[in-house]
């Protein structure tokens, strides 16, 4: 049987060789681009050799991999991101898909699901921002309480591309509306239309399951076959670290060693340490150390760092 | 402005999301009057007096953005069978003093005027409180909403308190977070986190017009 391979910015390789990864970050990013009208943007990082510099704290501290979840319509660079990636020697896996309506693109706010499958497609099979650098992973976001309108239309985009192509499927609810969704994640949402369109959830990453984190609904995705991902691992104004450390332990408890994700989402200078900020190496560096400190052994760690990530972001068979 | 929100977590969830229904709706516009909008009086006239003009470019910035926006939601609302209540203060301070002299003048300000409609409804009432005063209650009662659409300035307070005394009296409340104007960015943050969740809902006012218009599915 032929091993599992991960689409990275310069190129696919073994899923067994990606190593420690962070899968849900943002290093080339600009919220300027995006219209939502109702405040200052701020998730804008731009500077190239400042990123280096972050992901070289990041490398010395054991990270080997990273995803930039930032897709087209919002600064995603794909030139940028493989050329940090030569220069760190880390590995990027560079993120497709759609991020919430006011982030889209003007032709995903009108084009036909088949027009933006098709766009999708193109990204990870052929190529992204005219270039031959290919996506590793398809996004797709939810800004409203309910999975409706141009997110809706945008969903099922991503999972019919994640069926023709196998590239995995990652989420995003954004915060503004964690007070307007049972259990806080719009996943049970995403699960439920991606089954509709016959994409198995193992190969789902529900994100940002730490931001208003309720462990029955994180049981329920784990419990249907998805990864839960805790990606905004040191954002203690969403959840104290403490309170993650235990959910993490809790689903440990259950079973769950095998579906969990750790990151950071950093996308703003001041969350980086030339900002004053805790870094990309923050889970590596603050987070896992006291999960050991709790008695997580070295073996599930490997799980949560290594294995889940290969696991979650390679190419479905 | 990063604050923790726990009490919001945990704060039960309805089970549809707060939208302005024709007939069940009344939009608020709060303290839009000269007062607290314009350059030559109230606010803005004690900043200057006082020689602190400079520290309300943020809230004039937001005023800004908010006229606009509201201007082009009050055609939207009123198309939308959405009657708007412009609900005037007659005290410039957080507190009611009978002693101070209320403001002179509570007429909408020039920003707005051109949009403000003759069936449109006006109350005036002595201090921040929105449910407290007779003539406020019975105009909202005379609108039949069980929704309320609430904007204005200085949104950190008084959009801020409408929000939370609405939600106590079982009111859903919908907020196009655009049209409301605070006295500094950090606090329109702050005076967003407060107002979020449950039954009342944040929205922008593309969303808003868009949920209006029946164009947002």
């Amino acid at each position: 049987m032929r091993e599992a391979r991960i689409r990275t910015v310069r190129g696919d390789i073994p899923a067994s060789t990606l190593g420690v990864a962070a899968p849900h970050e943002h290093i080339f990013c600009d919220q300027r681009l995006c219209d939502d009208g109702a405040g200052p943007a701020v998730m804008v990082l731009r500077d190239s050799d400042l990123i280096v510099d972050e992901l070289t704290l990041f490398a010395n501290a054991g990270g080997q991999a990273i995803v930039d979840a930032t897709v087209f319509g919002w600064g995603r660079d794909v030139g940028v991101l493989a050329s940090i990636s030569e220069r760190t020697r880390i590995h990027v896996i560079a993120c497709s898909g759609f991020y919430t309506e006011a982030c889209m693109p003007s032709f995903a706010r009108r084009e036909p699901v088949e027009q933006l499958v098709e766009f999708l497609v193109r990204e990870v099979e052929v190529g992204c921002d005219g270039t031959d650098i290919r996506a590793g992973l398809l996004k797709s976001g939810v800004s409203s309480p309910r999975l409706e309108g141009r997110e809706e239309v945008c969903a099922r985009a991503v999972a019919r591309a994640h069926r023709l192509t196998g590239i995995p499927i990652t989420t995003h609810t954004s915060g503004s509306v964690r007070f307007h969704i049972p259990g806080g994640n719009a996943g049970s949402m995403h699960l439920q239309l991606f089954e509709e369109e016959g994409v198995d959830p193992a190969h789902v990453i529900i994100g940002h399951c730490d931001e208003n984190a309720d462990i029955r609904q994180l049981r329920e995705f784990a419990s249907r076959g998805a990864f839960v991902q805790f990606d905004v691992v040191g954002k203690e104004h969403w959840l104290l670290d403490a309170t993650r450390i235990a959910l993490v332990l809790a689903l440990l408890d259950l079973g769950h060693e095998r579906q969990i994700l750790l990151s950071s989402d950093r996308n703003r200078l001041s969350e980086l340490h030339a900002g004053g900020g805790r870094g990309y190496d923050h889970v590596l560096t603050n987070f896992v150390p006291l999960l050991r400190s709790r008695g997580v052994d070295e073996e599930t760690l490997k799980l949560l760092l290594v294995t889940n990530p290969a696991a979650a972001l390679s190419i479905a068979a | 402005m990063n604050l923790r929100t726990p009490y919001r977590m945990v704060d039960p969830i309805p089970d549809v999301p707060p939208r302005p229904e024709p007939g069940k709706a009344a939009l608020i516009v709060l303290d839009a009057q000269a007062a607290f909008w314009s350059d030559d009086t109230g606010l803005f006239a004690a900043a200057r007096d006082r020689g602190v003009t400079r520290e309300f470019d943020e809230y004039r910035e937001q005023l800004e953005r908010a006229a606009r926006n509201l201007r082009q939601l009050l055609p939207v609302a009123r198309e939308a069978q959405i009657p708007v209540v412009w609900a005037s203060r007659s005290s410039l301070g957080l507190a009611v003093d009978p002693g101070e002299p209320s403001i002179a003048d509570d007429a909408v300000c020039e920003a707005l005027a051109d949009v403000v409609d003759e069936q449109d409804c006006f109350v005036v009432r002595p201090g921040i409180s929105l449910f407290t005063d007779p003539g406020a209650r019975e105009a909202l009662a005379s609108t039949t909403a069980d929704t309320l659409i609430l904007a204005g300035a200085l949104a950190n307070f008084t959009v801020a308190v409408a929000t939370l005394e609405a939600l106590s009296l079982g009111y859903h409340v919908v907020i196009p977070i655009d049209c409301c104007a605070s006295e500094s960015v950090d606090w329109q943050d702050v005076f967003r986190l407060q107002v979020h969740g449950g039954r009342s809902r944040i929205v922008t006012t593309r969303e808003l017009v868009e949920i209006l218009r029946g164009s947002r599915t």
